[in-house]
């Protein structure tokens, strides 16, 4: 039993890395900032759930795993206000730039 | 969400005691009359958020599955070579009228990789960015609206 959810538990947190993994490799391959950020919320989202999720196996069932579920929520809850932020910051704030690399379909940009 | 204070006191403290419990109570009591008389919340939100709890975790489990959807369609786009995404800025009118509700969707869209709110409406309209039109087909009715629908529905019929 013991091994059996050790061995879930390093399964999982692989998971993890490999697809921080990716979300690095996207970081590069992607070309602007907007585009980039949907790159990272890969590794914020997915890549943390995998990771969070394998420490609460592997820690069993005690308040120290409530715990890592309140670190998983406040972070999902940080990282999708922080992207709102810095996604109407440079959509306001480089309009040229943004509608170089962007398709944009009847928004008004001058308006957000 | 005298009930959420409660687990997070019991949480924080890391073990479970009489004392720890008697002390919890109390104290989620203060915090909550607290939140009444600043915070602009009531007794009668408190009730209805009771009433929408099962809905609420069931929107949870969707949220946490779609989730893992568009984490695999985003690592598709960005590990396929051949694909030359297309990033695109829409916006789509949505039929929610509670803030609350507008919000959840709103949280929801951003944390779902692949697509971003870039800004909310007054009147309910949001300006997306995503990152290939693929990844937001059928946004205007998806599980999220569909259910937040619901949710609205019961909150209607509580007042």
């Amino acid at each position: 039993m013991e091994l059996v959810r050790m061995i879930l538990a390093v399964i999982l947190i692989t998971a993890g890395i490999i697809m921080e993994i990716i979300a690095v490799f996207g970081l590069f391959r992607l070309d602007y900032v907007l585009p980039r950020m949907h790159a990272a919320a890969i590794g914020d989202t997915g890549a943390l759930g995998c990771v969070m999720l394998g420490l609460m196996i592997a820690s069993g069932f005690n308040l120290f795993t409530l715990k890592l579920l309140l670190i998983w929520v406040f972070l999902w809850m940080g990282s999708s206000v922080t992207s709102h932020v810095l996604s109407r910051m440079i959509v306001t704030a480089e309009k040229e730039e943004m509608e170089e690399h962007t398709e944009v379909v009847d928004v008004e940009v001058d308006k957000l | 969400m005298y009930v959420i204070l409660f687990l997070f006191w019991i949480i924080f403290n890391g073990n479970i005691t009489v004392e720890i419990i008697a002390f919890g109570l109390v104290i989620s009591a203060v915090i909550l009359l607290f939140m009444c008389k600043f915070l602009d919340y009531s007794l009668k939100k408190e009730l209805m958020l009771y009433r929408l709890a099962p809905q609420l975790i069931a929107y949870m489990f969707v949220l946490l599955w779609e989730v893992v959807k568009a984490n695999v369609a985003t690592a598709a786009i960005i590990l396929n070579p051949k694909v030359k995404s297309e990033p695109k800025l829409f916006h789509f009118p949505s039929p929610l009228k509670t803030t609350l509700c507008r919000v959840i969707l709103a949280n929801s869209i951003t944390l779902t990789p692949g697509t971003i709110t870039v800004k909310l409406d007054d009147d309910g309209t949001f300006v997306i960015h995503c990152l290939d039109m693929d990844l937001a087909e059928g946004i205007e009715d998806s599980v999220f609206v569909r259910r937040l629908k619901k949710i609205e529905e019961i909150m209607e019929a509580g007042r």
